[in-house]
């Protein structure tokens, strides 16, 4: 740096946090870790839930739906009921 | 990551950085907010792109500017003395406040120059990539600056 602007900047070379201002600003810091570390760990959980949901859906369509899709034609018909006959026929 | 250490490492190089732009009792409060941000911005951090000091000095700059914004210029330089370290005598004092309010007399752009030197730490090139201009331009602002705080300092104050 310019030694002229180094002189002239000098007297605040003399500022220094005082030791309780630091203690306060690392508390904050801390509690902010704890938070940010709480949030992720929320995080976790709900994708968990939300893997576990899915699961239980795709199991569900595939054990009920998917052998009802490949069912013959006849045994649907013969489930059907008279009206939706009916909407078929008319 | 021991953010304790990180802390006291960084704290006496912020705390002036904002003590020289803001009252002290808003350095203080900014000073928190940078520590906060390096904290929930940490994973942003790249030490291949430089030094966790120049990353916090990047936000610095930028809560700074919010500061800025929110408040004029001129309620920024509004602040007696009784703010600075009660240990400090009273002829520091006094040049202090002169020089914090000669730096509030800058343009913007010449101030964050200066206000970024206030450590000495910073090479002009790290000063360039935390502000996002042209390292030919960061020297040009200093000059200008530092020509302007001589004749600030020498026309209202005891300097020179």
């Amino acid at each position: 740096m310019d030694d002229e602007l180094k002189k002239m900047l000098k007297p605040f070379k003399k500022i220094a946090p005082s030791k309780l201002q630091v203690n306060r600003w690392q508390r904050a810091v801390d509690r902010e870790v704890k938070s940010i570390g709480k949030g992720r760990e929320t995080s976790t959980w709900y994708a968990l839930a939300a893997g576990l949901l899915i699961g239980f859906l795709s199991a569900t369509f595939y054990f009920k739906a998917v052998p009802l899709m490949n069912q013959p034609l006849e045994i649907l018909q013969a489930n059907a009921t008279e009206e939706w006959i009916l909407t078929k026929t008319e | 990551m021991d953010w304790n250490a990180t802390v006291e490492e960084l704290a006496p190089a912020l705390f002036r950085y904002f003590s020289a732009a803001v009252p002290s009792h808003q350095a203080d409060d900014l000073v928190q907010e940078v520590f906060l941000r390096l904290v929930r911005k940490f994973d942003r951090f790249d030490p291949a792109k430089g030094s966790l000091k120049m990353y916090a000095f990047g936000i610095a700059h930028f809560v700074r500017l919010e500061a800025f914004h929110q408040k004029s210029t001129a309620s920024m330089t509004e602040e007696g003395g009784s703010n600075l370290p009660a240990s400090m005598e009273s002829d520091r004092r006094d040049e202090v406040m002169d020089l914090k309010r000669a730096i509030a007399k800058l343009p913007e752009n010449e101030r964050q120059v200066v206000l970024l030197q206030i450590d000495n730490d910073l090479s002009m090139d790290k000063i360039a990539e935390i502000l996002q201009i042209p390292i030919g331009t960061v020297k040009s602002h200093l000059h200008r600056a530092k020509d302007r705080l001589k004749a600030i300092l020498q026309k209202e104050t005891k300097y020179g």
